[in-house]
């Protein structure tokens, strides 16, 4: 599993918010790599060697700061990048597309964040 | 997803399928390969997260799932409760414990050929999805 196009590895735990963001960040040329947690985010750094960002949300299970200061520890040269919310973790998506190696860019965050809160809504009224 | 220009709305498309395996190792392997071969991939970590997709509305063609995996459902579980709400995907599950028990839907045996499985899981979507 090698890749000419930067790789990042997405750590959320809600399928919903992880499954968008990752096809938001592969419509900017990224090639993602989509864990539920931490255990899966560091099975996934210590087989995969491209990974260059890990874009981790701060309150999956072992996703966050546990996840971070991991990472230090084994030293791996990697940018950590933590968001506290759906909407923060929507807003580094963002700023990482804007550097994405895709010319065209596929559409405004925003428009992502919407489809992810429309999502969960329907999620949410089914389980009512 | 994509969005439409019109709307907003996200427009999968192609083959649609959803990819349930608690290895991550394993589920990014078929993943990159469904992808590979022009597939519509949702990636899910246990039968409860690909629950929890098809319950926010989206909707895939054919659901490829691990049996043995954390949570409050198997795989097999999965695919009776797909099969009840649902009828209209299609199931496939995979397991390394083969053995005599009734399966509620066609099973592949791990470990399986990544490349082949791939394009046999997007021949089947395309045709469950019919037409375009």
């Amino acid at each position: 599993m090698t890749s000419l196009s930067p790789v990042v590895l997405l750590v959320e735990g809600d399928i919903v918010v992880r499954h968008t963001l990752g096809e938001y960040l592969r419509e900017c040329g990224f090639t993602v790599f989509e864990a539920a947690n931490g255990n899966e985010a560091q099975q996934a750094l210590q087989a995969l060697s491209d990974i260059e960002v890990v874009l981790a949300d701060i309150e999956t299970a072992g996703g966050g700061f546990a996840l971070r200061q991991w990472i230090l520890e084994q030293n791996l040269p990697v940018e950590v990048i933590l968001a506290g919310s759906v909407d923060k973790a929507v807003q580094r998506a963002g700023d990482l597309c804007k550097k994405g190696p895709a010319l065209a860019k596929p559409y405004d965050h925003f428009l992502v964040r919407d489809h992810i809160r429309r999502a969960l809504a329907r999620r949410d009224r089914g389980k009512g | 997803m994509s969005m439409s220009e019109s709307n907003g709305e996200p427009q999968p498309h192609g083959a649609r399928i959803l990819v349930v395996e608690d290895e991550p190792l394993i589920r990014f392997g078929i993943a990159e390969a469904l992808r590979d071969v022009g597939a519509y991939v949702v990636e899910a970590a246990s039968a409860d997260e690909a629950w929890d997709y098809l319950s926010s509305g989206e909707m895939v063609d054919v659901v490829f799932t691990d049996h043995r995996m954390p949570g409050s459902m198997t795989g097999r579980q999965l695919a009776s409760r797909i099969a009840r709400q649902y009828p209209a995907i299609k199931v496939i599950l995979t397991s390394a414990y083969l053995d005599d028990r009734e399966w509620t839907a066609p099973v592949l045996a791990k470990p399986y050929a990544v490349n082949q499985t791939a394009e046999a899981l997007v021949r089947l979507a395309r045709r469950c999805a019919g037409p375009s």
